[in-house]
């Protein structure tokens, strides 16, 4: 929090006149205070100012009452000691996180004290020793999660955005509830628990409701500022506003919350609780890490420049040597070839201590490489060790998600048992927070939507007791979901027609199968229940996952039940990206879902049919030279790109809100070398290359498309004739054009003669074999696009990578299928 | 009413930033460009956990030509809650000055400064507007 002391000063100065002036005064200060430039936006008070404009606001309302002068003056003094804190906070805290983190990174001496590092690892118990501390960080708490609040509550005064704006609340409120109850402020803990409360309403709130919000948000301003000295005070206030939300709660609360109450009231687990008072100083130590991993980078980059000053000082001192050895050879008389010899030992004294400075300053070198080589893996210690103490087992939700599965059941007169895996996984608390709405809700789905009474499920054959597995698991940095159950499936051809019907999805309009689901507003129920028939809890999915820049594919089979496979970053900050090149651009993609890396930098992949998206093509370029397989399970595809660089470790940073319109890119990653990279959001790139390809292909006409097959031949090389014909027919039979040869050499001959768009050979044939025709293919300019497939009986690694080395871009084992075959050809000519 | 400006000059012209309104000034060092960005857009600079947009003011106004690589300063500000970094080929220095009285709907309005004339950035117009037109018309016929 950045604090203008300057500013508050000022504002203390004309809050001092009041004291010594008539009331009729207090509003020309108060138009003079927010005159005071950086302190309002129009008429939002900016967050740093808000609880001394808090204070200042109370003194003028007293002073217009006619209150006492020393009253006032006691008003006075409250905001110099507030300011006197502020002050005294930031001091400590910048001195304090300083103190731990260089104590880490340069201990008195490593090489004794090996064991202190560890020792040493900071935990959040190390910050709140104090209780002091702990108030001070608390206070600050509030003020950033009441001036987030206050935005909010304006927020609800757009009809597009007031849900995110009410989901954004109750997380915030639901974090302050937390905060206050770990520093045991009954009060505010209560207060912000009623809030928390009265936030659930399904309709747009009235200005009355907002102006009760923003009165909640200054109240938690006001009991911070007056501490538990004044007990009285601070119940007068907290329970006028209590008994305010108590009033103004909607008859129609979503169920979720009160399932939760009624889960902790009947001694269930404790629900998720958000980031407290006492992680601020994580944070802030790991936007330290964060600055010193680039200012690593910037200090690798200044001795790089200075490695290129010293050489060109080492070809300096070369070329003065040349030119006095040429002066030399040009002397004539003894006088001047002293004066030379004079000249040539003074010079070569300098040139002797120049080679030693020089000596010296790459001595210095060696030295900062070795420092930054230390540095380097004490930050990534410490980036480990903080990475590993936010994490919390998964297993900490089971309990409230078996509890909602009762409840629900017995509310919904289904039967239906939750079987719960991997609960050691362990996740970043933000991860944990962020994913419990949106499990909670495909649970809530599975329950109210998917599963039949047990009757019904009897004379379909399937056991009365429905099931629900939820199972997590790790793959490499990427965090794995899988919800299923056995219920009704989700009849996504019913689902469609009905989006179609409710207006939420365009005759004709499509968004592939399953996907209909996540459509917005669309809901299979006809009445609106507690917890279903708003439409807008698969909403809530999706949101959640974005956040965590997540993916979700969802699998069903009508009458047999649903499957929904999530993956999401096990670190919101921190992973291990596959960097490729696009163009001029750098873009790191999850390694987790980047498929088939291990084989070379050309992908070997198989015949399976998978759309092929050119992210070179979308920057302007080519189609680009390397192609990988990415994505994850239904959403995989092949991207192309200029040139693949490898895994590498890196440091994720979100884009702000001023990008909140930029699609396909998720944010930015800091490499090591001090690089930055794009970060492709590969689940937003896949729907925009899929939905834009189905646009392009309706525009086409079916006829057109049939032709334009038929004007495109495909050449067929195989020395055996039997191949040749099943190859020719098969491809003949879906209206493909083709041309047929024996050999390499005939093959050429036919590519002389006409314009073919593929190539299908066998390898092992006589004259010229398949690796030799392919090089011959790839050595001429008007032919080395053209797409080339291989068929061979068998082939052992070292083959296929030399067909790969050759331009094969598919290999196709015999036998193979006239499907595996139209799948590969279709592949490589989509 | 007076108040403090940070002067300094991007490309051949003079713009200003109230001081209250600077929250750092960051030395660019390293510029991650993005594709088909508006030419305003020099680059994302990365801020510590985030990454922030480098917005020259004058190319934003609608100058021509030049540049990117002679930027070494930008002041980081905060406006409409969005962070944006304004860049700055050369600062001049500070001084304090009378702020104009008219409203106005531009990114600036002009104060005079010993005698010359500079433009005050209104943050809120410069970085509504550099966020609004973020992206140019490349980007949606590529895609």
């Amino acid at each position: 929090m950045k604090v203008d002391f300057q500013g508050i000063r000022k504002i203390i100065r004309l809050t001092q006149r009041l004291a010594e002036n008539e009331a009729a005064e207090a509003s020309q200060i108060k138009e003079s205070l927010l005159k005071i430039p950086g302190l309002c936006v129009g008429s939002t008070p900016q967050a740093d100012y808000v609880p001394i404009l808090s204070v200042v606001g109370s003194l003028l309302t007293d002073s217009a009452r006619g209150m006492d002068r020393e009253k006032i003056l006691h008003g006075v003094h409250t905001l110099q000691t507030m300011v006197n804190n502020l002050e005294s906070d930031a001091a400590h805290l910048n001195e304090k996180v300083q103190q731990e983190f260089f104590k880490h990174w340069f201990p008195p001496d490593l090489a004794t004290h090996e064991g202190q590092l560890q020792d040493d690892t900071l935990s959040p118990a190390d910050f709140l020793s104090d209780d002091d501390d702990i108030d001070k960080f608390f206070a600050t708490e509030v003020q950033e999660i009441t001036d987030k609040m206050r935005f909010y509550v304006q927020e609800l005064g757009s009809p597009k955005r007031w849900r995110t704006a009410v989901s954004e609340l109750r997380g915030l409120a639901h974090t302050l509830k937390g905060s206050a109850a770990i520093i045991g402020d009954k009060v505010i803990s209560s207060v912000a628990h009623s809030f928390e409360e009265a936030l659930h309403f399904n309709k747009q709130p009235s200005p009355s409701a907002m102006t009760l919000f923003a009165e909640t948000c200054s109240t938690f301003l006001w009991l911070v500022s007056h501490g538990e000295s004044e007990p009285e005070k601070r119940k007068n206030k907290s329970d006028a506003i209590l008994k305010a939300l108590r009033e103004f709660q909607e008859p129609q609360q979503i169920s979720q919350k009160s399932i939760m109450q009624r889960t902790k009231s009947t001694g269930g687990v404790e629900a998720p609780q958000r980031v407290s008072s006492g992680q601020i100083v994580f944070e802030r130590l790991s936007l330290l890490l964060d600055d010193a991993d680039a200012s690593k980078a910037l200090l690798m980059e200044d001795i790089s420049q200075l490695r290129s000053i010293g050489k060109n000082i080492a070809r300096g001192i070369q070329a003065l040597e040349d030119l006095l050895n040429e002066f030399k050879a040009l002397a004539v008389g003894n006088d001047v070839a002293t004066e030379i010899s004079n000249l040539d030992a003074r010079t070569a004294e300098v040139l002797s201590d120049l080679d030693e400075y020089f000596r010296l300053l790459d001595q210095r070198f060696e030295g900062c490489q070795d420092s930054m080589d230390k540095i380097q893996e004490v930050s990534t210690g410490l980036w480990r060790e903080i990475v590993h103490s936010r994490r919390i087992p998964i297993g900490r939700m089971f309990g409230i998600l078996q509890k909602t599965v009762t409840e629900l059941s017995t509310e919904q007169g289904v039967e239906a048992k939750l079987s719960l895996s991997g609960g050691d996984i362990q996740v970043e608390k933000k991860v944990f927070e962020t994913l419990f709405d949106p499990l909670l809700q495909l649970i809530r789905n599975a329950i109210s939507h998917a599963m039949e009474p047990a009757t019904e499920r009897c004379a379909q054959g399937k056991p009365a007791v429905g099931r629900i597995d939820v199972g997590f698991s790790s793959d490499g940095d990427d965090f794995i979901i899988q919800v299923a159950d056995d219920g009704r499936g989700l009849h996504s051809k019913k689902l469609t027609a009905l989006a179609r019907r409710q207006g939420l999805l365009d005759k004709g309009g499509s968004v592939g199968d399953e996907n209909v689901i996540f459509i917005s507003g669309l809901t299979s129920r006809e009445d609106i229940s507690e917890v279903a028939g708003r439409g807008i809890g698969m909403d809530v999915v999706a949101t959640g996952l974005k956040k965590l820049n997540g993916m979700i594919q969802v699998k069903s089979r009508d009458g047999e039940g649903a499957q929904f496979h999530i993956r999401i970053p096990a670190s919101p900050f921190y992973t291990t990206a596959y960097v490729v090149r696009a163009g001029s651009f750098l873009f790191s993609l999850p390694a987790a879902l980047v498929h088939g890396r291990h084989q070379s930098d050309q992908l070997f992949f198989c015949a399976d049919d998978y759309p092929r998206i050119s992210l070179s093509r979308v920057l302007g370029g080519g189609p680009g030279e390397r192609t990988l397989l990415v994505g994850a399970v239904e959403k995989r595809f092949y991207l192309e790109v200029d040139e693949v660089i490898g895994e590498q470790p890196a440091v994720l940073s979100r884009l702000g809100r001023f990008f909140k319109g930029l699609p396909l890119v998720w944010g930015a990653t800091l490499m090591h070398e001090g690089e930055m990279a794009f970060v492709l959001n590969l689940r937003d790139f896949f729907d925009t290359a899929t939905k834009l390809g189905r646009r392009q292909s309706k525009k086409r006409q079916p006829g057109r498309r049939k032709q334009a097959y038929q004007r495109a031949p495909i050449l067929v090389v195989d020395d055996s004739i039997t191949v040749r014909q099943y190859v020719e027919r098969s491809l003949r039979k879906h209206g493909y054009e083709v041309d047929v040869a024996s050999g390499g050499d005939e093959a050429l001959e036919f590519l002389a003669r006409q314009q073919y768009t593929l190539v299908i050979t066998d390898l092992e044939m006589p004259g010229m074999d398949g690796y030799a025709l392919m090089r011959k293919i790839q050595q001429l300019e008007a032919w080395r696009r053209l797409p080339l497939i291989v068929i061979t009986t068998r082939m052992d690694a070292a083959q296929k990578q030399q067909a790969l080395d050759s331009g094969a871009e598919l290999l196709l084992t015999k036998p193979f299928s006239e499907k595996q075959l139209l799948r590969s050809v279709r592949t490589l000519l989509s | 009413m007076q108040t403090e400006i940070l002067i300094f000059k991007d490309g051949p012209l003079s713009f200003a930033i109230a001081l209250s309104e600077i929250k750092e000034i960051i030395n660019l060092r390293r510029l991650l460009q993005l594709p088909f960005s508006a030419r305003f857009v020099l680059g994302l600079a990365k801020l510590r956990s985030t990454v922030v947009p480098v917005v020259s003011p004058y190319l934003l106004q609608g100058g021509r030509g030049r540049y990117a690589s002679s930027v070494d300063y930008a002041c980081i500000v905060e406006a409409v809650k969005m962070e944006a970094a304004i860049a700055c080929e050369k600062i001049i220095g500070v001084q304090t000055v009378q702020m104009p009285k008219r409203v106005t709907t531009e990114i600036a309005s002009q104060v005079e400064v010993e005698g010359k004339r500079v433009r005050l950035l209104n943050l809120r117009h410069t970085v509504t507007l550099a966020s609004d037109s973020l992206m140019d018309e490349r980007f949606s016929v590529s895609l």
